[in-house]
């Protein structure tokens, strides 16, 4: 990267040092077994809100600001060295777990670079330079002499773009114009025999692709090492914490249920109608018709309603009520009553036993007879409408929701859906089933609460 | 003329008389086309191009490049045969020779011998694909059909012919001073325009998403007949690059030929397309004055110069800068046509 400046700037006696590492290689650090996947988890909770923010269709500055916002509020440390080990650590860590699809893969690359890029243009101009220089770019500087040269002509450029003089402290590049078409076609740079002259704001395009490139190869590389020997020399330490990790849910867990404590078997029915997500709403329905549900539904529904309240005593008769009248009351106390008392008295942090998020349900993979995971998924479009329509959602919202299915956004399908039917935005976004419930029972109280004054 | 005839001293020259005894006819022949490539066909010149020095013996000569370049035959009863490739000089002549192609086409480089590209496709690892191709731009004469009146179609006369100098010029300017090329090649292309072969290293190497790139920089003209201002130029200053080729081609070709030839302001039909893009009250005075006097008296100077004046006056007197901006855009109308700039990059 040749360097034209058009002001010698003073030096000073402070070192800058960027924060913001460019992950070429893994740090040679010792990390405890639990901060592998902390680590991990909070650079995650980062790149996921970027994700959603983009498949939302936010604006690009607010998307900026929110992946600041959730950097500051999960990769902080007290120090500002530990920062940077954590950073360099969870990026390393989410390699190995993003590595191993080609889906995982380029969503991986997509938010990663979407994070570089905002960290990048938040960072001082001194240490975007100093990054600029690491990028390892074999451009040679030239003299200020040259800028003088051409300046009226980057004036020129600059004002044809709307733009009005070039700041004082205007730093420009001298790349070759093969480097940067995309300037080069919206004519937004001077070119002179080859080359292009490119100011400093321009440049973070630049910097973006090869960080991309980079890391894009680097995954690949990742991937072998990853299939030829580190999945068989950490198969009992950080191999399942990897394979775990990338579909790990982030929030609340939903285990104990704390407010609506109080929900008992003659309430559920109408809970069901009101405050049920389209996915439990579905296995419920199912439950009261076939008087059975397969495994995987019981594990769905049942961990679900504990979430939701249902005490283990008014579970039992639940399942009970309807089983009974399929397979008899003795078959059903030998066989399903144990499992049922087995979710509720399983303590610990086994997320096996926590009721599921949304995240886990999509993933799941229904067969013949089965009627758990997500019904915007797995249903077919005319099924999806008849069970919207059932929920009492307008015809006109209903094709939202079904263009956001075939698009495979389920959770904001079912956000919409949440929407339609209580009348009230949900910001958040849903994805996690009890979410939908204790939102949904917020709206309902508060319209009672009002209503009974 | 004979010897005879030159060492006789004719003072009348008698060319196309009827007393010749080998009477050319007009139009293609086959037969001509057989003499044309036996005798006048460049075929050693054409292979030490395409060869771009790996013909040679020095040290860094890749022998394998010419042979990794395809040809393509069009031959009579338009069968069309891809993936021709040659070794050596004598080999391209005699298959030309042997062939007698109607019209050849100079395909890519590619990664490996096209006649060998069976056995790489098998391979699943996509390893036969083009890996060097010329920069090459097409400009027809037919782009300028909504600025030229004199001729349509594949008619080309020299009044219009300035609009393709003027596309020349801007372009080959560019390529050399912008862009930094150097082995240009200008080439009529036998009908109704031009093409023009980049042929430096760089060039060829050029991605895609470059070329398309370099088109774009070119580009100032979107749209057709159907929309109104087409032309895009935010902002009253201009990109050096507009701003040299109005001042250096532009301005000179259009005051002193294109107005005259192509009669720009001489009727209502013409004078509209470019009252349609000034201010509406500048072009109301105008076309108020125009439609009046249908006959100038002062016929002694070219009517659409004399309007010009006029309209150039007018703008004046508003915003200077208008002047010069609504100017550029007039030119650049012309120009604009060049973004009919198709590239070739034939990929597999």
């Amino acid at each position: 990267m040749q360097v034209v400046r058009c002001h010698r700037i003073s030096s000073s006696n402070d070192v800058v040092v960027s924060t913001l590492p460019l992950y070429r290689s893994a740090p040679p650090l010792e990390v405890r077994l639990e901060d592998f996947e902390l680590f991990a988890v909070d650079r995650l909770r980062v790149l996921k809100g970027i994700s959603d923010g983009l498949s939302r269709g936010k604006k690009p500055e607010e998307i900026a600001k929110l992946a600041m916002d959730l950097w500051k509020a999960n990769m902080r440390y007290p120090q500002a060295t530990e920062d940077v080990n954590k950073d360099n650590i969870s990026h390393f860590v989410l390699r190995l777990v993003y590595c191993r699809t080609e889906e995982l893969r380029k969503w991986f690359l997509s938010m990663e670079t979407a994070l570089f890029r905002y960290r990048f243009h938040s960072e001082s101009s001194e240490a975007q330079r100093a990054l600029m220089s690491e990028f390892n770019l074999p451009y040679k500087a030239v003299s200020n002499a040259e800028f003088e040269s051409v300046k009226d002509k980057l004036v020129q450029v600059a004002r044809s773009m709307g733009q009005t003089l070039l700041p004082a402290d205007a730093i420009f590049y001298k790349v070759p114009f093969e480097e940067v078409s995309e300037l080069v076609a919206g004519r937004r740079v001077f070119i002179h025999k080859g080359h292009a002259y490119v100011a400093m704001n321009q440049v973070v395009s630049i910097v973006v692709t090869q960080f991309r490139s980079h890391l894009s190869k680097a995954l690949i590389l990742t991937n072998r090492k990853w299939t030829s020997t580190i999945r068989e020399q950490e198969k009992d330490r950080l191999t399942p914490i990897v394979e775990a990790l990338c579909t790990s849910y982030l929030g609340p867990d939903y285990s104990q249920p704390k407010e609506f404590a109080e929900i008992s078997i003659k309430d559920i029915d109408q809970i069901a109608k009101t405050s049920f997500p389209l996915c439990m709403r579905h296995l419920f329905e199912k439950v009261r018709e076939d008087h059975h549900l397969k495994h995987g539904g019981r594990m769905q529904l049942g961990l679900f309603l504990k979430g939701v309240g249902l005490k283990v005593d008014d579970a039992l008769a639940f399942w009970k009520a309807e089983f009974a009248q399929k397979v008899g009351a003795e078959r059903f106390d030998k066989e399903y009553a144990y499992n049922i008392r087995h979710n509720y008295g399983r303590e610990g942090k086994r997320t096996d036993y926590t009721p599921y998020s949304c995240q886990k349900v999509i993933l799941s993979t229904p067969g013949v007879g089965d009627h758990h995971g997500c019904p915007y998924r797995h249903f077919s479009e005319e099924n999806l409408r008849a069970a919207l329509a059932r929920m009492g959602v307008g015809s006109r919202i209903v094709e939202d929701v079904i263009d956001k299915a075939r698009n495979r956004h389920y959770q904001l399908a079912c956000t919409l859906t949440f929407e339609a039917v209580h009348g009230s935005s949900c910001d958040a976004g849903i994805n996690h089933p009890n979410q939908y419930f204790i939102e949904s029972q917020k709206i309902l109280q508060s319209k009672n609460g009002s209503m009974a004054q | 003329m004979t010897k005879d005839e030159v060492e006789n001293g004719r003072d009348d020259m008698l060319i196309d008389g009827p007393e010749q005894a080998n009477a050319v006819p007009d139009g293609f022949n086959a037969n001509y086309l057989r003499i044309y490539y036996g005798k006048l066909f460049p075929h050693a010149d054409i292979f030490k191009w395409m060869s771009y020095g790996n013909d040679g013996k020095h040290p860094a000569c890749d022998k394998s490049y010419i042979g990794r370049r395809e040809f393509s035959f069009t031959l009579e009863n338009d069968i069309y045969i891809r993936f021709q490739s040659f070794n050596s000089a004598s080999e391209l002549e005699n298959s030309i020779k042997e062939k007698c192609p109607f019209k050849i086409d100079i395909g890519p480089v590619y990664s490996v011998d096209p006649a060998k590209r069976h056995a790489y496709a098998q391979s699943g690892d996509n390893v036969f694909t083009p890996v060097e191709r010329e920069l090459v731009f097409d400009i027809d004469i037919t782009d300028y059909d909504d600025v030229r009146y004199c001729c349509t179609g594949a008619d080309v006369c020299l009044e219009c012919w300035p609009l393709m100098t003027i596309a020349i010029k801007v372009i080959d300017t560019a390529l050399r001073d912008d862009f930094g090329f150097n082995h240009i090649l200008w080439v009529y292309s036998g009908r109704r325009g031009v093409h023009c072969w980049v042929c430096d290293g760089k060039a060829r190497r050029l991605t895609n998403e470059q070329r398309a790139a370099i088109a774009d920089y070119f580009r100032v003209y979107q749209g057709n007949e159907n929309s109104n201002k087409k032309i895009s130029l935010p902002g009253h200053v201009l990109h050096p690059f507009l701003a040299r080729s109005y001042t250096e081609v532009l301005k000179g070709f259009f005051e002193a030929k294109l107005l005259s030839n192509q009669n720009l302001l001489s009727s209502e039909e013409r004078y509209e397309k470019i009252l349609e893009m000034i201010p509406d009250a500048v072009a109301a005075e105008l076309r108020g004055r125009w439609q009046e006097k249908k006959r100038s008296s002062m016929l002694k100077n070219d009517i659409n110069v004399v309007r010009w004046e006029q309209l150039k006056h007018a703008l004046q007197s508003g915003k200077q800068r208008h002047k010069d901006y609504e100017d550029v855009l007039k030119r650049l109308s012309f120009l604009s046509r060049t973004l009919g700039l198709i590239w070739r990059f034939r990929s597999t």
